[in-house]
């Protein structure tokens, strides 16, 4: 995937009776999300066994659902992509940082987005 | 026959519960009960009785399969038709999801305005067939 951060595709779903506000929550809670995926990420960085931790990998599990239900089809495969990459064996975080500071800037994109 | 009235929902993620809360609560009118773990659920659940449990399968405390059992258990003879949601696609998935109990797998992302719908369906297809265990 490419390392550039552009900023997500605009939502499909929004015109939604409700959708507008429910994705106006989505973009206030984003800074939370970077958050956990942040302190998922250092963890991974100074852990021992090389495994993804659980934080990290739900983060990104939950992160992809939530956008995909918001019609964020570009972000919904970015942390797909990273979540499935993360649970590989060979997985290391050396490889996938491009990835995953791609994503993170895509979100803070979004959460500052007017 | 009776109409589905109750649904427990069971979401770790804010913001896909506040859309299943949109959908099935404010759209579709049923009466909710919420929770963002299974302990809660599996507490809630026997004073709630719902007539249909939508379940994530990856929660923060035990998978949706892993609480299930103790769902039921809680319900004893009020079953409930359970919907499991997840968003793991992928060959085998619906089967495996369906031998762990589930009657129905549905998959993230969901149509919120269909969703009513489809839920109602599943559920009068299961009162029609049979309840279930």
């Amino acid at each position: 995937m490419s390392a550039s951060a552009s900023p997500a595709a605009a939502p499909a779903v929004t015109n939604t009776p409700g959708m507008s506000a429910l994705y106006q929550r989505f973009c206030q809670r984003l800074p939370e999300r970077v958050a956990t995926l942040q302190s998922g990420w250092r963890l991974w960085q100074v852990s021992n066994d090389g495994k993804a931790p659980d934080e990290l990998v739900r983060g990104l599990h939950s992160l992809a659902g939530a956008a995909g239900l918001h019609g964020l089809d570009e972000l919904t495969h970015r942390a797909r992509a990273l979540e499935q990459a993360l649970l590989a064996p060979e997985a290391r975080p050396a490889a996938q940082a491009s990835d995953f500071e791609a994503l993170i800037a895509c979100l803070k994109g979004l959460a500052t987005a007017p | 026959m009776p109409t589905l009235e109750r649904v427990m929902v069971v979401e770790d993620d804010p913001d896909i519960r506040d859309i299943l809360d949109m959908s099935l609560g404010t759209m579709g009118g049923f009466t909710l009960s919420l929770h963002a773990e299974a302990h809660s659920a599996i507490d809630a659940v026997a004073d709630f009785a719902p007539q249909l449990i939508v379940l994530d399968v990856m929660l923060p405390d035990m998978s949706g399969p892993e609480a299930l059992p103790f769902l039921k258990q809680r319900l004893h003879d009020k079953p409930a038709v359970v919907v499991f949601l997840t968003a793991t696609a992928g060959t085998g998935v619906r089967e495996e999801f369906m031998a762990k109990g589930a009657q129905v797998v549905m998959f993230k992302p969901f149509d919120p305005v269909t969703l009513p719908g489809l839920l109602e369906g599943v559920w009068t297809q299961h009162q029609t067939e049979g309840t279930p265990d």
